[in-house]
């Protein structure tokens, strides 16, 4: 320490001769407490990127979280399975005597901060008084989110409301710092929307999901497992109906990775044991692969009727619809793009996804042609003008959601076809 | 040797100044393309 205090000394008196000595001892607190300083915020942003192995792909067939059967499908792959499970589907719902009657489903699409657009829809929908109670309801991200309230009726609007005029961004996630995008898994943190949605879907939501589905209606959210690549479709009454003491906070995992924007949000991590080993499969938004979804087009209602004859049951023949809600536009709105890599990059992401969900227009059309659905598209049209302000603005939200439910008040005009599909 | 030291900070200070500024710049970028698959 004398020696120390004696070089300090030297250097106060600005000795040449012992600066090339002096220099680094001298410096070297200030280096190391920067070092210091670098690693403990490297430390502090890599803690929770440790995962367990993802589930081989030869395994994923076995794989059942927390041993509910039926709890998920994938969407390509697994024909054999949903077609057993439409089976049962049905016959639950000739037990409760709805076999016979019309049935309407319902595809609620990703969009972010547009599912404002949805929940007005639905809202003044039911305000008007003719929203059916839909037979099965579909999620995707923000439509993942407003879907468990659309799949419970109208006793839940007020809660739709909330989430789609009552929050900001704060009520949505929290920035990281700025090593985040190097050394995390987000560039934000999703704990404010966990938290949102573990107040919503509280034990009585669960229940309430459990009773419906015995009566053979689902309510279907999709997320995408990043390690296969392959979109998972969640049967969330079935694992509402499992009683598992884990089911509620699989479930809030569940809506919470459909709506995990990667690269925005932190992906889900969910735990599954294969063959008594541990693995982690990381799920993302769903919107990564589809922006809404009906049903598989793996999934024919033709062979479904061949199962039930097959199995000794009548199939009553009865009218089916299908709504789908596009919480977006068709098209991304026209734009100077100035020539920079994020700017190109931002409006390629923007059209992309815009493009992706006219694709599934299509895919849904396909399928409720072939199997003789009703096809009725909504989206958020030209004339809505209000300009887009930043994530979750809450004077935007209100706007579209006023909106929405103005349209849905005076009778939404569905469109029967795809944009730009001409018969 | 003190007057060295004092530029040396002070170049270290607006070094970083920038670096904050630029990573700020790329992470408010960075935002608005991931935002993109929200469709926004």
């Amino acid at each position: 320490m004398a020696m120390r205090n004696g070089r300090v000394a030297q250097i106060i008196g600005g000795s040449a001769r012992t600066t090339p000595v002096l220099v680094p001892c001298s410096w070297h607190p200030v280096l190391t407490t920067l070092l210091l300083c670098v690693i403990l915020l490297g430390l502090a942003s890599c803690a929770s990127t440790d995962r367990l192995p993802a589930v081989p792909l030869a395994l994923a067939s076995k794989t059942k979280p927390l041993d509910i059967p039926d709890a998920r499908f994938y969407a390509v792959g697994d024909t054999d399975r949903l077609v057993a499970f439409a089976e049962k589907v049905y016959i639950r719902r000739s037990r409760a005597g709805l076999a016979a009657k019309p049935s309407s489903i319902l595809a609620i699409s990703g969009g972010g901060d547009d599912g404002a657009f949805g929940g007005g829809l639905l809202i003044g929908w039911s305000e008007r008084g003719d929203r059916p109670e839909f037979a099965t309801v579909t999620g995707i991200s923000t439509g993942a989110l407003s879907a468990p309230f659309a799949f419970l009726g109208s006793e839940y609007d007020s809660a739709l409301k909330e989430i789609y005029t009552n929050i900001d961004a704060d009520d949505v996630f929290q920035e990281r710092n700025l090593l985040a995008v190097v050394a995390s898994d987000a560039m934000t943190d999703s704990a404010p929307l966990r938290a949102m949605i573990t107040r919503f879907v509280d034990d009585r939501i669960i229940s309430r999901i459990a009773e419906e589905y015995q009566k053979g209606r689902l309510l279907l959210i999709m997320t995408t497992n990043l390690d296969q690549g392959r979109a998972v479709i969640w049967n969330i009454g079935a694992i509402a109906a499992s009683g598992h003491p884990r089911a509620r906070k699989l479930i809030i995992d569940i809506l919470l990775a459909s709506a995990s924007l990667p690269g925005i949000f932190p992906p889900v991590m969910i735990d599954i044991t294969v063959e008594g080993k541990r693995y982690q499969e990381m799920h993302v938004d769903g919107g990564a692969i589809a922006q809404a979804f009906l049903y598989p087009p793996s999934l024919s209602f033709k062979k479904v009727r061949e199962i039930l004859k097959l199995d000794g049951l009548k199939y009553k023949k009865h009218k089916r619809v299908a709504y789908i809600i596009r919480n977006g536009r068709l098209y991304r709105p026209e734009a100077n793009v100035k020539r920079s890599t994020l700017a190109i990059l931002t409006q390629t992401t923007t059209t992309m996804t815009a493009a992706s969900g006219v694709n599934d227009t299509y895919r849904i059309y396909l399928t409720t042609k072939r199997d003789g659905v009703g096809f009725n598209l909504a989206y958020i049209d030209d004339d809505f003008t209000v300009p887009y302000k930043g994530p979750f603005d809450k004077g935007y939200m209100r706007a579209l959601f006023n909106h929405g439910f103005q349209k849905g008040l005076a009778g939404y005009p569905w469109r029967n076809t795809p944009p730009g599909y001409q018969e | 040797m003190s007057q060295r030291l004092t530029w040396f900070l002070a170049g270290a200070a607006c070094a970083s100044m920038v670096w904050f500024v630029l990573l700020m710049a790329i992470n408010q970028g960075l935002l608005q393309v991931f935002m993109g698959f929200s469709g926004q």
